[in-house]
């Protein structure tokens, strides 16, 4: 912290009118297994100083991986010479919304801190975990499982006052199972995490993901290619989840509702969505992907509403946006780590769960498509339009799932798509994931629990 | 200044070794980066942020045999402290003596003679400091703006220094030292609803700063130009390419294929094809370390390896894979000096990144003429300037299906239209084969981090677009 409130006190000395300073220290592992085979497993100890500046309206920002006092001094006074020299030509001015300054000490809540476990245990769980999905099933051809962890310290110090320091602790493991039989090959991706010590690894059970990535990609042999055109379409907690987080949720984000690149620009107050629509981006979902109890500007974090029964009631806010709004900032502000620069960004990004069962949801629909899991896809937050590759489907027949289909994906016009959903089932569940925005990587959770959308588009190959 | 004025790495390096042979390796390793930054970012016609950027850090290698072989464990650190590197160290030696052993792991690089290096110090760079770069900057809006049609401008300016330093057990000691400059301008025209788009980089080891104004010149001008597109026929088409295009093509296709460590592996449409004819005779394909100026240009690669340069693919004839120590060893060849830290997808240090394989800077012998002369040549077809999705090519079979960006109709040898939306199909290495003519425009592009691209503006004939 002593770095920190230095960074700031040489900026105020300096005639900075805002400044604020992170230092951190984290402690990571990754190991990346192929099969049988370890293929790498780098162990990192990364610490640095990242400070950001405000003068006359015009941001600099400075990091540096050294913490040497000479080297520190020299990033500050080019960050602070940064903004100078930017504010001399920068004709719209940078303004952030008030806070309150706060102290406060966030620590994760952990059992057996990362750092305490030896790697050769980290990397017998992985072994272990890429052992379980390889016996399911002699068609299994190649599994890859990666194990992260990370811990660490982090502090932030304002010029306004506020003091954090936060004890940071994560760790996750994503299996890809890969079966195949004659051409046809089956490729399934499961995953879990949480903020947590290395004791997490035993509630997300890692053997009975691999267990399920590996049957379901061999379930997957047997699938038929798609059918095109629109369908009554059951998606499930995963890809509603990715729906959730990549149309709506980034057409949330205040920044693009500024510069006029989302769907959801002055729409607050309308309706955006059916009634059983109700989302939330909540950094206080407890031990969540995407949770914190302050943000990267040192702003406390909210559960944001978005949209309540289909009317649009928020976005997801910086200080700098909020200002620009004049909306309440909300704590929305994130940074990958201390090199990078907070920008607007999600965190657990949800639909709420409904009243009906899965069954009940499937009863009433006579011709459909049931997909699940997400391979990634495309979203345009400006024009409102999306496209998603699940990771597996089925023909829905009479109410009953029927068989499954390869390559098909789910594509549509954001804003239809949550009028046309008329099912929500009881069944919540949260994933994890990365999410990746102005050259930045966040750890986001994504959760819903099934839904049903009438005439949505589904495309095969 | 970074390191070389007497600081801590080169300590800490000789700790760290001394340090993994102590606790039980047979050999260690370090790769280290200093590197200084400035950028600029322009948003929306002005500069909206001046950055600075100090990224040091370290990574540790060591190699442990064993019965039927050996295994790697690796560890990186920005936090040079005693305790810290000794910790990541002891990491390393653990993670490599829990590893099976690896039959083909035989050694680290060993000690060689390294030739000079190539000019890619240029010291203006060093005392380039934020307002230098606004004034760049500005420069570069100015001249983009010139056209009442452009509506949106944004884009960057850069200037780095920086120093990479290898040391290994058997010897492999040396650093250099190296800048880079470039930027880029993004430009959006709009006139009577018509949106048209044109972006231009410019980058170099050295501080070239009238060429970053003269491609935010040529982005308006492209933008502008790409106003009111017309839909083109489907059918077959001479296709002129841009160097950006074929930079984003060759990295996602043919430099994977290339790679020896996926050769090994049987991933690549070109193993066990070495000697035998792949491309046109017009392809004579270099990858050369010591081009002046040039950003991938380097004495040694990242396990201190001397490099050299030599040819890939001469007059068609596929010469050599690239190697580095690993898949040298592993084959018993020699080794060509190509050990790269880099990640084709995301930013990460190389210092926290395991020696992967990729080329310094690949030249593709120029033609004769001007660029405009190669499009006169062209009866019936269209220029390229870039291809959207060149990351989904298939590096295996090779296959590539890709949205074209940035298209010119070319008829009797004249630019004629804007081209709205077209998508060409096709495998890489075949495509080579269809290389007819290239011009006497060689330029820089940056393929990746370290590496570049430096060809001329080239004619593939008869390739199949569908509008």
């Amino acid at each position: 912290m002593r770095i920190a409130e230095r960074a700031v006190a040489l900026c105020e000395e300096l005639g900075a009118g805002y400044a604020d300073a992170r230092v951190e220290r984290t402690y990571s592992t990754d190991i990346r297994l192929m099969k049988d085979t370890f293929d790498q497993v780098p162990s990192g100890a990364e610490q640095g100083l990242g400070i950001r500046v405000l003068y006359k309206g015009a941001w600099g920002f400075g990091s540096s991986t050294s913490l040497e006092p000479r080297d520190v001094s020299q990033t500050i006074r080019g960050a602070f010479k940064a903004a100078k020299a930017t504010a001399l030509h920068t004709q719209v001015k940078a303004h952030l919304a008030e806070v309150s300054p706060v102290k406060d000490v966030v620590t994760a809540t952990v059992k057996e801190p990362m750092r305490s476990v030896p790697i050769d245990r980290k990397m017998k769980l992985a072994l272990e975990t890429s052992e379980e999905a390889t016996k399911v099933d002699k068609r299994i051809a190649s599994v890859t499982v990666t194990y992260s962890d990370s811990s660490g310290e982090a502090y932030l110090a304002t010029s306004e006052g506020t003091r954090l320091v936060g004890r940071p602790s994560r760790g996750s493991i994503v299996i890809v199972a890969v079966a195949r039989e004659g051409a046809k090959v089956g490729t399934i991706r499961e995953r879990n995490g949480m903020q947590a010590g290395f004791e997490l690894f035993e509630k997300i059970d890692p053997l009975s993901l691999a267990r399920r990535a590996a049957e379901r990609a061999v379930k997957l042999l047997e699938a038929v290619p798609a059918p095109s055109g629109r369908f009554t379409v059951i998606a499930d907690q995963k890809l509603a989840g990715v729906f959730a987080h990549e149309a709506v949720g980034h057409a949330s984000e205040a920044d693009h509702v500024i510069t006029g690149e989302s769907v959801l620009k002055d729409k607050i107050g309308q309706r955006v969505g059916s009634d059983l629509v109700t989302m939330y981006d909540d950094s206080t979902y407890p031990q969540g992907w995407g949770t914190s109890l302050y943000d990267s500007e040192g702003v406390p974090t909210k559960k944001r509403l978005i949209i309540d029964k289909g009317f649009l009631r928020g976005y997801i806010l910086n200080r700098e946006t909020a200002a620009e709004l004049n909306m309440a900032p909300n704590g929305g502000a994130r940074a990958q780590s201390f090199a990078y620069r907070p920008v607007v960004r999600m965190s657990n990004t949800y639909l709420t769960v409904g009243a009906q069962s899965f069954d009940e949801l499937l009863e009433a629909v006579d011709h459909g498509v049931y997909l699940k899991g997400s391979r990634g896809g495309q979203v345009d937050t400006a024009k409102g339009t999306f496209q998603f590759s699940a990771e597996e489907g089925y023909l829905i027949e009479k109410g009953q799932l029927a068989k499954p289909l390869s390559d098909v994906s789910l594509s549509g016009m954001t804003l239809e798509t949550l009028m046309n959903i008329d099912g929500v089932a009881d069944d919540f569940q949260m994933t994890i994931g990365l999410c990746g925005k102005a050259g930045q990587v966040a750890t986001t959770g994504t959760g819903s629990p099934h839904i049903r959308i009438r005439n949505a588009v589904v495309g095969g190959k | 200044m970074p390191s070389w004025e007497g600081s801590s790495v080169n300590e800490t390096l000789d700790f760290a070794l001394r340090r993994g042979l102590k606790l039980g390796a047979t050999q260690a390793e370090v790769f280290a980066i200093d590197d200084v930054g400035t950028n600029i970012v322009i948003e929306k016609k002005q500069v909206k942020l001046g950055q600075v950027r100090r990224d040091r850090g370290m990574g540790i290698r060591v190699l442990v045999k064993k019965d039927g072989g050996a295994s790697t464990g690796f560890s990186y650190v920005t936090d040079f402290s005693r305790s810290t590197v000794m910790e990541a160290v002891e990491k390393a030696v653990t993670t490599a003596k829990v590893k099976r052993a690896d039959k083909d792991l035989k050694s680290f690089q060993e000690k060689a003679r390294t030739r000079k290096a190539a000019n890619i110090f240029d010291k203006r760079i060093p005392k380039t400091d934020p307002s230098g770069l606004i004034d760049i900057g500005r420069s570069m809006l100015e001249e983009a703006c010139k056209d009442s049609r452009v509506s949106t401008v944004s884009g960057s300016v850069y200037a780095g220094f920086g120093e990479t330093s290898v040391a290994n057990s058997l010897g492999v000691s040396g650093s250099y030292r190296s800048t880079g400059f470039g930027g880029y301008m993004y430009v959006v025209a709009e006139s009577g609803g018509s949106v048209g788009v044109g972006s231009e980089a410019h980058s170099s080891s050295h501080y070239e700063s009238a060429k970053l104004v003269v491609a935010a010149g040529y982005a308006a001008e492209t933008a502008v130009k790409q106003l009111n597109p017309k839909p083109l026929e489907s059918g077959i088409y001479d296709v002129v390419v841009d160097q950006d295009g074929l930079a984003d093509l060759l990295m996602n296709t043919l430099v994977q294929q290339i790679r020896a460590d996926l050769v090994q592996r049987n991933q690549s449409p070109l193993a066990g094809k070495i000697g035998s004819e792949m491309a046109s005779e017009n392809v004579t394909l270099m990858d050369d370390p010591s081009v002046p100026r040039a950003l991938g240009s380097k004495p040694f690669d990242s396990e201190g390896c001397p490099t050299n340069p030599r040819p890939i693919v001469e007059k068609g004839v596929l010469r050599t894979f690239l190697h580095n120590s690993y898949t040298a060893n592993k084959e018993g060849v020699e080794n060509t000096g190509n050990s790269m830290r880099y990640i084709m997808f995301g930013t990460r240090s190389g210092y926290a990144l395991e020696p992967s394989i990729g080329p310094h800077n690949l030249v593709l012998k120029p033609g004769k003429g001007r660029r405009e002369d190669l499009i006169r040549e062209v009866k019936n077809g269209i220029l390229v300037r870039g291809f959207i999705g060149a990351h989904t090519s298939n590096v295996q079979s090779g296959d590539f299906s890709l949205a074209l960006d940035c298209i010119f109709r070319i008829e009797n040898g004249e630019l004629t239209f804007p081209v709205k939306q077209a998508m060409i199909g096709g495998n890489m290495p075949n495509i080579l084969r269809q290389i007819r003519l290239a011009a006497a425009n060689s330029k820089q592009v940056t393929m990746g981090p370290g590496m570049t691209l430096i060809s001329p503006t080239i004619l593939i004939e008869k390739l199949t677009v569908a509008a």
